[in-house]
């Protein structure tokens, strides 16, 4: 009896081994498909260089408006206050 | 005059921080840039406006945090106020609007995962548009995610590094 069980044990435990090793060479397939099979490597650098253009392109005209606004921004605070001391004096 | 100015600029920054990118990308691509192959002049254009609203909070927060008293020395000294504001303001102000600045462009670049929206082949379209090819749809978002995360990684380095060079010349 104990025999017995002890021989099924072994035989899941050899074929939960397989099924992991299985998996895990499935997934070394999978991304192997998902990265270099024909090429595709180029559609993740294209993705790449466009994510990085707009975001710089964005960043440098975000930059550009940002500084306009805060600029009014502080012309307006200026000629709120239009006291003859103070911080946010007109420039 | 600059009082309508200044409204303009609140209606701006009120309306951009109020609604969403989603959103935002779809209208600016269906209503200037509506030409194929113009999808990327889009993006950056929509992005751009997306992203000025918070760098003016940014900018206006890092002027106001430098102390009045400096504005006074200034006067003290007898400068004008142009003056006081290039040479004594600024300069302080960008050592706290830059690390800022490097933040708001660490989210633009994820951000900019919504400009597949608009079919912009970004990295994640890329990855989208793989995992449709291979009928295989989680390794490539994996690998997506991954790219993201390099980059970011990278630029958080590297802003480290600048700020570290920013804070060398404070002695206190």
């Amino acid at each position: 009896m104990s025999c017995c069980q002890s021989m099924l044990r072994k035989t899941y435990h050899i074929k939960e081994r397989k099924f992991v090793l299985d998996y895990i060479i499935n997934l070394a397939q999978r991304y192997y498909n998902a990265f270099f099979a024909e090429g595709r490597y180029t559609a993740y650098l294209e993705g790449i260089g466009n994510t990085l253009i707009i975001s710089l392109f964005a960043v440098l005209l975000g930059v550009l408006l940002g500084v306009l606004v805060a600029v009014v921004k502080y012309y307006r605070k200026g000629a709120q206050k239009s006291g003859d001391s103070g911080f946010g004096q007109a420039v | 005059m600059i009082l309508v100015l200044d409204k303009l600029c609140s209606l701006y920054v009120t309306v951009v921080r109020a609604t969403p990118v989603y959103l935002q990308i779809f209208i600016i691509a269906n209503l200037i840039f509506t030409a194929r192959d113009m999808e990327i002049y889009a993006a950056i254009t929509c992005f751009g406006i997306n992203s000025g609203a918070y760098v003016s909070e940014i900018i206006r927060a890092g002027i106001e945090s430098i102390d009045k008293g400096q504005f006074e020395a200034g006067q003290s000294l007898g400068l004008s106020s142009g003056t006081i504001m290039r040479s004594i303001i600024l300069p302080q102000a960008v050592k706290n609007i830059l690390p800022a600045l490097g933040n708001e462009f660490i989210t633009l670049i994820k951000e900019t995962a919504v400009a597949g929206a608009i079919a912009v082949t970004d990295v994640t379209k890329a990855a989208q548009y793989i995992g449709s090819r291979t009928w295989d749809v989680l390794p490539p978002l994996f690998i997506a995610a991954g790219i993201y995360l390099i980059i970011v990684l990278g630029l958080t380095k590297l802003l480290r590094i600048f700020e570290r060079r920013l804070a060398a010349s404070d002695h206190h």
